[in-house]
């Protein structure tokens, strides 16, 4: 018997699914496609404007973050940076404290928590660094950054072209294919010799993120002690490789506790309970056959928002949550949806499910919320998490306190 | 700071009619100057639903400009062919339409001599799968599909191997006017802020939209009223042939195949200024649902993007509030030494993009007569420069370019996928002229115009700019561009697109912060 259904393999379904089976459920995740990691830039984000344990005490009480409470922040936040610690890929932060971090297009990039390969460009730090990248490479420019950097104030000694060899450059290379090739440790040696005059002892220096996947903590150390230089990783175009190695540790380690993934099936609907409409006894799922029903005690939706289907728009303005068809959190008029400005605060993307401090949805008439369904991460309503820096804020919280609840 | 600079003639405006005029004066020697306050086709011939009208249109309405149409059309075929794709069009007859007008439009297009030719159902389907199969009669027209940004840069190029000069992003600020005749001009170089007076003997008022505003600076009112049409490209090509309605013309008549994607055209909406671009959602469902007549099932497809261009239609007398539609479209060319006491002063406007040679000939011989110069218009029998050189890009030129990439090139890598734009095609573009910008880019290369709408490749075309053209200001490339976009695809905020707007958010203001560039301190 299935305990717990998680629809979405993203930032929240894996962690939701991963906390789930650490504490002795069977769960089945359920995912449509591969989620939203190769988008993020592998740090964490949980609140931008001052130190998230500052504003957390000030949201609105309908804010995701303000549901779900400070301590299933703090405690998911642990339980998350033991588990990096765990795979040897650690982060470093505090949650009384954010920092910013150059982006591929100059820009400031203000987060939590980075992981080992990032966190040496710490802006606040102002220690004059370069720039390095691969002028092959179409996903990276790094002419890009000096200027807006150095108005932000930072140091910006010079950008370094480097080589890379026996990499096939195609018509259409990705990140991907240049940090499958930094896993090769014979390729390794040869780069570290051709890179040896250009960057021994220059101190520190930006790279685009490509370390590899899997040790890139290591592939740090060696190019770090073999070249004399303190290395930070930039992240690229999407595919960006941090946010794979996040995808990669929590699904490996989901799978270690027993989760069992599903993918390339959409759900499509519920199977209805028995007590009214309150309960669910599990999911219909679209496959190659036909509807299958899978049944479960309970399920967690962390279908996403807007950008991953869990919430969409229709043309004729109305949205719909894809796969209950839950209540959704509308506070603007059709016409008001869409900021002109695109980097404005948008309403359309704080439309999402309401629920109460337990992660379950409510119902339609706005109080009783359903018995044994939940709703976690970018698919509540009420935050636009890109304005707002509060992405893995309102996941790991969510999930944590979602997760706590389906227990008991 | 120039001084001292002067010009016989000083043309106003960087669309068709404009060039159409700097380039027919410079071919009969008169020496031309012509000024454009942004870049080429940024005001209503860059903002059209690409069609080169058969006259079909207005055989009814309007037979005049329903002629002009028929013949400039194969004029324009011979001197634009590479701006040009014969795609053919079809009038249809679908349920929603008038059924007798049909009979009343062939015997007008036929009295004035259009070329044609009514089809059968059966084959009319053949042609055209997609179409409404229940159609009661077709019609065969010669309408093409015509690219109005190659055809403004084969006429700059042209006018300026004539020996015309070609400002563009400067603005007309003011007349100077002397004994009842125009003097000069004083103009401001946008770029650099300088303002400078030239010395003309007489101007062309070609501004279109702002041809009002032009004249008010000698206190003149144009008999000028200003129409918006709303256009939406759809991310698909579904037909071959441009499709129009059989019907009185209306809002939302008409599909024109574009490169890869089909243009639904058009409404009327009278506006005040020329700025007055802003789409109302209504504005676009009702341009699909009509669309959704001709191909049912459009509806449902995605839109790419939407634009509003601006007619400038004349008006001869105040005729009250009423739509612009059932002004005629046919132009005017206004001599204000013999309306206004302002000699040397010329106006055109009105008219379509497929009569902006007639229009422009028209003018310069009114010019002529005023110079004394008596050299005819040759415009109607030269190619265009450059126009032999080039082809129009297919939609079925996309297999043959994937073909000849190269693979293992690094300057043959996409980096825009959609539209199949490599990194030496930007090179290329930004080597020989490095103060283009990425809107220069997108109407170059269409960079930025297919499904991701510049998702991708907007980062990359602007490192490579940063890279070959460093003094570039950051700002201007980055954030201009993707507000812009944003514009463009704002009244299309539903399904997957809101998907693609919202994944344009997550790279450039979640992951590259792209907001904070430029906002001072830590």
């Amino acid at each position: 018997m299935t305990d717990l259904i998680v629809v979405g393999a993203g930032f929240s379904g894996l962690f939701s699914s991963f906390l789930a089976a650490s504490e002795g459920m069977t769960v089945k995740l359920v995912a449509q496609g591969r989620g939203g990691l190769s988008l993020s830039s592998g740090c964490l984000e949980i609140w931008r404007d001052k130190a998230p344990s500052r504003a957390i005490t000030k949201l609105p009480a309908e804010h995701p973050l303000a549901l779900a409470g400070k301590d299933h922040l703090y405690e998911g936040l642990s339980i998350f940076t033991k588990l990096m610690e765990d795979h040897h890929y650690p982060f470093s932060g505090s949650v009384n404290r954010n920092f910013s971090l150059p982006t591929a297009a100059g820009g400031r990039l203000t987060v939590n928590q980075a992981p080992v390969t990032m966190i040496k460009g710490e802006m606040e730090q102002e220690q004059p660094f370069w720039i390095a990248q691969f002028p092959v490479f179409r996903d990276f420019y790094a002419e890009m950054l000096p200027a807006p950097l150095e108005r932000a104030g930072a140091k910006v000694l010079g950008i370094i072209d480097l080589p890379l060899f026996n990499v096939a450059i195609q018509r259409d290379s990705y990140a991907v294919d240049l940090a499958l090739r930094f896993e090769d440790e014979a390729w390794l040696d040869e780069i570290i010799r051709a890179w040896r005059p250009k960057l021994q002892g220059l101190g520190k220096v930006g790279i685009p993120a490509v370390l590899g996947f899997e040790n890139a903590a290591e592939i740090q150390s060696r190019l770090e002690e073999a070249l004399n230089v303190e290395l930070f990783e930039i992240p690229t175009l999407p595919p960006s490789i941090p946010g794979l190695r996040m995808e990669r540790i929590l699904r490996r380690a989901a799978a270690q506790k027993g989760v069992t993934i599903i993918e390339g099936s959409t759900a499509i609907g519920r199977v209805d309970g028995t007590t009214g409409g309150r309960r669910t006894n599990g999911i219909v799922l679209q496959t190659a056959g036909g509807p299958r029903r899978l049944e479960a005690d309970a399920v967690l939706l962390a279908s996403g928002g807007i950008l991953h289907g869990g919430i969409i728009r229709q043309q004729d303005g109305r949205f719909r949550e894809s796969i209950f068809d839950l209540p959704l959190r509308i506070n603007h008029l059709p016409s008001a949806m869409v900021e002109t400005n695109p980097f404005s605060e948008q309403p359309y993307s704080q439309v999402g499910v309401l629920v109460d401090d337990q992660m379950r949805p409510l119902g339609a008439d706005g109080d009783a919320p359903m018995e044994n369904l939940y709703a976690v991460g970018g698919l509540l309503g009420g935050s636009d998490r890109i304005v707002e820096g509060s992405r893995h804020g309102i996941d790991l919280a969510t999930a944590h306190c979602a997760i706590k609840a389906a227990q008991s | 700071m120039k001084t001292k600079l002067a010009t016989q003639l000083l043309v106003v405006g960087g669309g068709a009619t404009g060039l159409g005029v700097a380039w027919d004066a410079c071919l009969r020697g008169i020496k031309t100057v012509l000024i454009e306050q942004s870049d080429l086709g940024q005001g209503t011939s860059g903002r059209y639903h690409g069609l080169l009208h058969s006259g079909g249109r207005y055989v009814i309405t309007d037979p005049q400009s329903a002629r002009e149409c028929a013949h400039e059309n194969q004029i324009l075929r011979h001197i634009a062919p590479s701006a040009i794709e014969p795609t053919g069009g079809l009038f249809l007859s679908t349920p929603s339409d008038p059924p007798d007008f049909s009979d009343q439009w062939l015997t007008a297009a036929q009295s004035l001599g259009l070329p044609v030719e009514e089809i059968n159902v059966s084959h009319a389907l053949k042609l055209e799968p997609k179409i409404n199969p229940h159609i009661r009669r077709a019609f065969a027209v010669e309408d093409a599909a015509l690219d109005s940004f190659d055809l403004l840069h084969d006429l700059a190029s042209s006018m300026r191997e004539a020996g015309g000069e070609v400002w563009l992003h400067h603005q007309l600020e003011d007349l100077v006017i002397k004994d009842g005749s125009v003097k000069g001009a004083v103009i401001r170089d946008l770029t650099t802020g300088q303002k400078f007076t030239l010395g003309v003997e007489a101007l062309v008022n070609a501004a279109g939209p702002w041809a009002g505003k032009v004249a008010q600076l000698a206190d003149i009112d144009l008999p000028i009223a200003l129409g918006k049409g709303v256009m939406v490209a759809m991310g698909m090509r579904p037909t071959q042939h441009v499709l129009n309605r059989c019907k009185p013309p209306s809002d939302g008549d008409i599909i024109v195949p574009v490169g890869t994607v089909a243009v639904l055209g058009t409404t009327d909406e009278p506006v005040d200024e020329p700025t007055s671009l802003q789409m109302e959602s209504w504005e676009v469902e009702l341009i699909m649902a009509e669309g959704d007549i001709l191909i049912p099932g459009i509806l449902k497809q995605r839109p790419l993007r939407a634009w509003a261009g601006i007619r400038p239609l004349y008006r001869p007398k105040p005729t009250g509030p009423h739509e612009t539609r059932t002004i005629t479209r046919a132009h005017v060319i206004l001599d204000h030494g013999l309306d206004h006491g302002c000699e040397g002063l010329f106006s055109v406007f009105g008219g379509k993009l497929t009569t902006f040679r007639l229009m422009a000939e028209e003018t310069v011989d009114v010019v002529c007569q005023y110079f004394d110069v008596e050299e005819q218009c040759v415009t109607d029998a030269t190619t265009l420069v450059q126009a032999e050189s080039k082809t129009y890009y297919h939609l079925a030129d996309r297999p043959r370019k994937v073909a000849e990439i190269q693979p293992d090139q690094p300057s043959q890598q996409l980096l825009c996928e959609c539209e199949l734009v490599t990194y030496s095609d930007i090179e290329d573009i930004l080597t020989a002229d490095p103060s283009v910008s990425l809107d220069d880019l997108r109407r170059d290369l269409r960079l930025g115009m297919g499904p991701c709408q510049g998702g991708f490749c907007s980062y990359r075309a602007a490192g490579l700019a940063h890279r070959l053209a460093p003094s570039t200001p950051p700002l201007n490339y980055l954030d201009q561009f993707l507000q812009e976009r944003w514009k463009g695809i704002k009244p299309l905020a539903w399904g997957n697109n809101l998907r693609q707007m919202e994944l344009s958010r997550r790279i450039y203001q979640e992951l590259f912060a792209v907001d904070t560039i430029g906002d001072g301190e830590l």
